[in-house]
């Protein structure tokens, strides 16, 4: 496309001494933009402008910026790279999986191999193929994410050893961790290759303008194949670089997709085309630190996610608008011939005149520029209005201060379904002895998930901060939440009730199921120096190093909803929540006595590097080989708990096994419900026992309708509700058990009725 | 991007081969179907397979017309299947043709928006679309603060109706896969003949020729935009329906499973090449597919794995099929 504007050429040298304040700031944009926001947030937010938070900042862009560097790349290749998120999360558990074997240097090495490997298969498709790169990448971004899920067995995985874990953390200047050096390193490298060497140059060549490369005599194919090696190259080094600095992978397929939604809006917004032929590496990592630091600055605030997503759009929004508004400008005059016409001009017409036509084009975009600028200075204006205005007057919500403390039950409290929010704590669960090796006996024993089933029982918990004994009235506490879900949002509900009960002050961070974005939000948690944070983490495994972070910077920390690994409960005061293997083998008890215990079942599973994807696998079957030991169990699969996908697994499993399929297990009562009744709606099957994790409304309405024999009761704003009163407990001094479940009930028909309405 | 090779046998009529590519595809794999299992091959299977890809089969109809027109993807129909659920959930109260004509109004606006946009100002529809999904994302979760909305399943009333949608067959065919063949046999009119199909055909070949014939381009592109909405927007109706509530992920993934389904089905992704029919080929290839891995026990890691691969290979035979009569990328 830039072969057009060769016509051009001497107005645009003349435009660029005239309308240099223009050039400038568009060819700056993020930076500016970046320094704006940055300038901003310091004036307008608390707790933002400080050595640890800037730090923060940066370490959290270093995954997206390392794998933007290559997106760049492409990019400038005029391709496109779909694939870079799923190879980030591959190399990363290569990089995790090998490490024990083969120590760090050798599993870092093959890890960015494999990132290399993928990259070339890419580029041998785009090359000798001939096939769009959208395609091929699409392709193989589903691949490679398969071939994690069989490699990680849908677990994560994780290494006891944190030595390079916290030697990439410790800064070694001031501000500077290994970790943010070596991005830097690598984003100077390669912008210096790219925009001073003549190979580098070359990339531009073939990327925006193919026939005058040819003519050039650069390889076009041997461009593309190094430009797709390169970027699952750094796309590998990225992955291998995040795993070994929280010593953990998470398999959940978030951090794919989010990762690679980040960086390419990063890369847009850091001025390359997707026509190819334009970028630049060093303004790219720009734009990566100013979404990172735009996502940090609105959870410094307070504000929710929506309004990340929000402005994230906006701000993309801008971008492409503005691109296609230059575009279309170029368009316009492109046919004009100007650069005839100013040399018949020149001596009869003076210059003024011709620039006065040509300005009014710049002053249009130089008054688009400004209303970008305008919208965010607005935007970050209602933040400080927000912030002033909103903030203090919630103090006002406690107003009777007078005795209620000493009269105030935690008990009382109930829920949006009428149910308690807390029950004293009675039953003690009996907790079988550890065996010698978990994992040396068959999956469908007990003793096999041991380690997970009773995480944290027989545990020596790390040197914890002491309580301060002064009762919770006043105490500031963070909670960093999972993501959003209308379980968390009764969740939070819980939370905030319990909190305003024992007169705490709140604030919530939402990881939005990123183990990229809960990593950087435990740092912004520390950076608050909150009394308490409450952690409920994306994944159960990878988050231990985040936990250890957090007991190391002295705050005392609760675990809640997910329950972590043995690992994780050294870091953790405590952990609360539900008690899934418990409640799962109480459900398979009833789901086996409805089927005579006897006949075939299935269970359709949870999401792949979630905790109930064992948890709500493996309870079932193991307590159902020791209760109902006829009963066999003849299919398992995940259907990422999406309706239509349910649907279609549960068709092809009453097709294929007719009368010999009795009984479903199902880990979810929302969307997994709803394509189990379906399937067996249109089968006409009326003698299935089904039961379900619970308890949203739908699956209600199902055992009320009588579809289905029986569901768990979870309560989620119990869920939150006992995560806090936990912590008013440990703020009055008191010793906390290790792990603290929630009620365990079964949810049929006979009792359904005193759960409703449901509280999601 | 790339220099087309110009050659004359663009003038050949595409051949037999070009356009049952993928039922020969789909013709192996009904073999190896009823090899694997006698399950297979019954009216009840085949019927369920229809029944799970007909939402997406619905939403390839619209995409269709946004790749036809070479703009690539739409990747904001996630956003729209949820926004024209939400609303349709929402707008229950006022009645039940009022909420199915508010939900559809409601994509067909964020239609209108993309397609005037990209239209109009040339913007990149993939970077446009991607950044309407963002701040529809964060409108929705604002607006329903992060809520399921729930429709009132009492028999008799508007909600009732709305949930028995998904659930309404003709005969022994569901609802949805009727409605799904008729817009496969509208899309396929339109497209071969209406002016304004073929107006699309000529802007996905090549806009400034499209330009210089007299075709108002940008029109043509808000059209395109506006089905491709209206597509989404029935099938966002469909999934509410489907699970009895409205949700801002409601719909999520369809985007890149949509365009999948386009691209095998022989669609090429710089426009103006393919047909309908061999869309709905590449609707049927993936339930079929993924039917029958269902049935060997395959399970759903490896599943991933082989459609990638299918999807890859089925995509380069036809690219190489292209390139040996000389046409350009697929």
């Amino acid at each position: 496309m830039p072969n057009e504007f060769s016509q051009n050429e001497p107005i645009s040298g003349m435009r660029r001494n005239s309308y240099s304040v223009f050039r400038f700031l568009d060819n700056h944009r993020a930076l500016l933009l970046l320094l704006l926001l940055f300038v901003g947030f310091s004036v307008c937010v608390p707790n933002f402008f400080s050595a640890y938070n800037i730090t923060t900042i940066l370490k959290g862009a270093s995954l997206n910026a390392i794998v933007s560097i290559g997106f760049t790349l492409i990019f400038i290749l005029g391709q496109l790279d779909l694939s870079v998120g799923a190879v980030v999360m591959l190399s990363g558990m290569v990089s995790i999986g090998l490490q024990p074997l083969l120590g760090w240097t050798i599993s870092i090495v093959l890890a960015l191999l494999t990132g290399a490997f993928v990259g070339c298969i890419n580029g041998l498709l785009v090359v000798k193929g001939k096939i769009n790169s959208f395609i091929v990448t699409l392709g193989t971004m589903i691949i490679v994410t398969g071939v994690m899920h069989l490699y990680s067995k849908g677990g994560s995985m994780a290494v006891e050893d944190y030595r390079l874990a916290d030697w990439l953390e410790t800064p070694l200047l001031p501000l500077l961790p290994p970790i943010v050096l070596l991005t830097l390193l690598l984003v100077l490298g390669c912008t210096i290759f790219l925009n001073r060497t003549p190979w580098g140059r070359a990339f531009f060549i073939v990327g925006g303008n193919p026939e005058s490369a040819w003519l050039a005599g650069l390889g076009r194919d041997r461009y593309l194949m190094a430009g797709f090696i390169g970027c699952g190259l750094t796309a590998g080094l990225a992955g291998a670089i995040f795993a070994a600095g929280l010593s953990s992978m998470t398999s959940a397929a978030v951090l794919a997709n989010r990762t690679l939604m980040t960086v390419l809006v990063a890369v847009i917004m850091g001025g390359a085309l997707m026509s190819g032929g334009k970028g630049c590496v060093l303004k790219s990592y720009f734009a990566v630190l100013l979404l990172t630091t735009l996502f940090n600055g609105i959870g410094c605030v307070g504000l929710g996610f929506e309004v990340q997503i929000f402005i994230n759009g906006i701000l993309l929004a801008l971008v492409v608008l503005y691109e296609a508004f230059v575009l279309y400008q170029r368009e316009r005059i492109k046919g004009q011939r100007s650069a005839l016409l100013m040399e018949t001009i020149k001596g009869s017409v003076s210059d003024r005149n011709e620039e006065g036509v040509e300005s009014m084009t710049d002053k249009d975009r130089f008054v688009l520029m400004c209303v970008a600028i305008v919208g965010i200075v607005a935007i970050v204006a209602i933040f400080a209005m927000y912030f002033i205005h909103v903030r203090i007057p919630v103090r006002v919500l406690s107003k009777p201060q007078e005795k209620e403390q000493s009269e105030f039950t935690p008990y009382a409290l109930r829920g949006t379904d009428g149910q308690p929010y807390i029950l004293p704590q009675k039953e003690v669960k009996n907790v079988p002895d550890r065996p010698a090796d978990p994992k040396a006996l068959p999956e469908t024993e007990k003793g096999h998930w041991w380690d997970i089933e009773y995480a944290g029982w027989n545990i020596q918990k790390v040197a914890m901060p002491s309580s301060p004994g002064d009762g919770p009235a006043g105490k500031r506490i963070v909670l960093l939440k999972a993501g959003d879900h209308p379980y968390w949002t009764a969740y939070v509900k819980g939370f905030t009730v319990m909190a305003q009960a024992y007169k705490m002050e709140t604030k919530i961070l939402n990881g939005n199921w990123n183990m990229d974005l809960q990593a950087q939000q435990t740092d912004q948690a520390i950076n608050e120096r909150p009394d308490m944070v409450i952690f409920a983490p994306v994944d159960a495994t990878a988050c231990t190093p985040l936990l250890r972070r957090i007991t190391k910077a002295g705050i005392p920390c609760i675990a809640s909803n997910t329950i972590p690994c043995d690992e994780a409960m050294k870091y953790c005061l405590a952990w609360t929540g539900p008690d899934d293997w418990g409640q799962f083998r109480l459900l398979a008890r009833e789901f086996a006595d409805a089927m005579g215990k006897k006949g075939g079942y299935a269970i359709v599973r949870h999401m792949p590097g979630s905790s109930p994807f064992f948890a709500r696998t493996y309870a079932p079957i193991t307590e159902l080989m020791e209760y109902a030991p006829k009963m066999k169990l003849l299919a398992m699969d995940t259907a990422n708990l999406e309706a239509e996908g349910t649907m279609q697994l549960v068709s092809a499993w009453l097709t294929l096994y007719g009368d010999q399929l009795q009984g479903l297990v199902l880990a979810g009562d929302g969307f997994t419900m709803t394509g189990t009744l379906e399937a067996i709606r249109s089968s006409q099957r009326k003698d299935i026992v089904i039961v379900a994790a619970g308890n949203s409304k739908t699956g209600m309405d199902a055992v009320k309708a009588g579809d289905a024999l029986a569901i768990t009761y979870q309560s989620a704003e119990g869920d939150g509700a006992i995560a806090v009163y936990t912590a008013a407990e440990w703020f009055d001094g008191n010793t906390l058990p290790l792990v603290r479940y929630l009620p365990k009930q079964i949810i049929t028909q006979a009792n359904v009725d005193q759960f409703m309405p449901a509280q999601w | 991007m790339i220099p087309a090779k110009k050659n004359h046998s663009a003038f050949v009529r595409t051949d037999l081969l070009d356009r049952v590519g993928i039922y020969l595809v789909g013709a192996v794999l009904v073999v190896i179907g009823d090899f694997v299992s006698d399950e297979f091959l019954t009216v009840t299977n085949l019927l369920s397979v229809l029944n799970a890809v007909a939402l997406l089969g619905i939403v390839a109809t619209g995409m269709a017309f946004v790749t036809y027109s070479g703009n690539m993807a739409d990747l904001s129909m996630p956003s729209i299947m949820a926004f024209s659920g939400i609303i349709c959930v929402s707008a229950l109260p006022l009645g039940f043709t009022v909420a199915l004509t508010a939900g559809i109004l409601a994509g067909l606006l964020i239609g209108a928006m993309n397609g005037f946009i990209v239209g109009r100002f040339n913007a990149n529809p993939i970077l446009w679309t991607l950044a309407v999904t963002f701040f529809m994302e964060g409108f929705m979760r604002f607006a329903w603060s992060n809520n399921q909305v729930y429709p009132d399943i009492e028999p008799g009333t508007a909600g009732f109706k709305l949930i028995g949608l998904f659930r309404m067959s003709i005969g022994s065919v569901p609802l949805v896969v009727v409605v799904m063949v008729l817009l496969f046999i509208a899309g396929h009119f339109v497209i071969v003949h209406t002016r304004f199909g073929i107006e699309s055909k000529l802007v996905g070949s090549s806009k400034p020729a499209a330009r210089t014939t007299g075709i108002d381009v940008s029109r043509v592109i808000l059209l395109d935009f506006l089905v491709a909405a209206f597509c989404a927007s029935i099938a966002g109706i469909f999934l509410t329906s489907m699970n009895k509530l409205g949700v801002f992920y409601l719909g999520k993934g369809y985007d890149f499973k949509a365009v999948t389904a386009v691209v095998i089905g022989g669609m090429t992704l710089r426009g103006g090449r393919g047909t309908m029919p061999g869309v709905l080929g590449g609707v049927l290839v993936i339930g079929l597919l993924t039917n029958i891995m269902t049935f060997m026990g395959i399970g759903a890691f490896e599943q991933n794995i082989v459609t990638g691969g299918v999807f890859i290979a089925v995509v380069g035979l036809h690219q190489r099929q292209l390139c040996r009569r000389g046409k350009d990328y697929a």
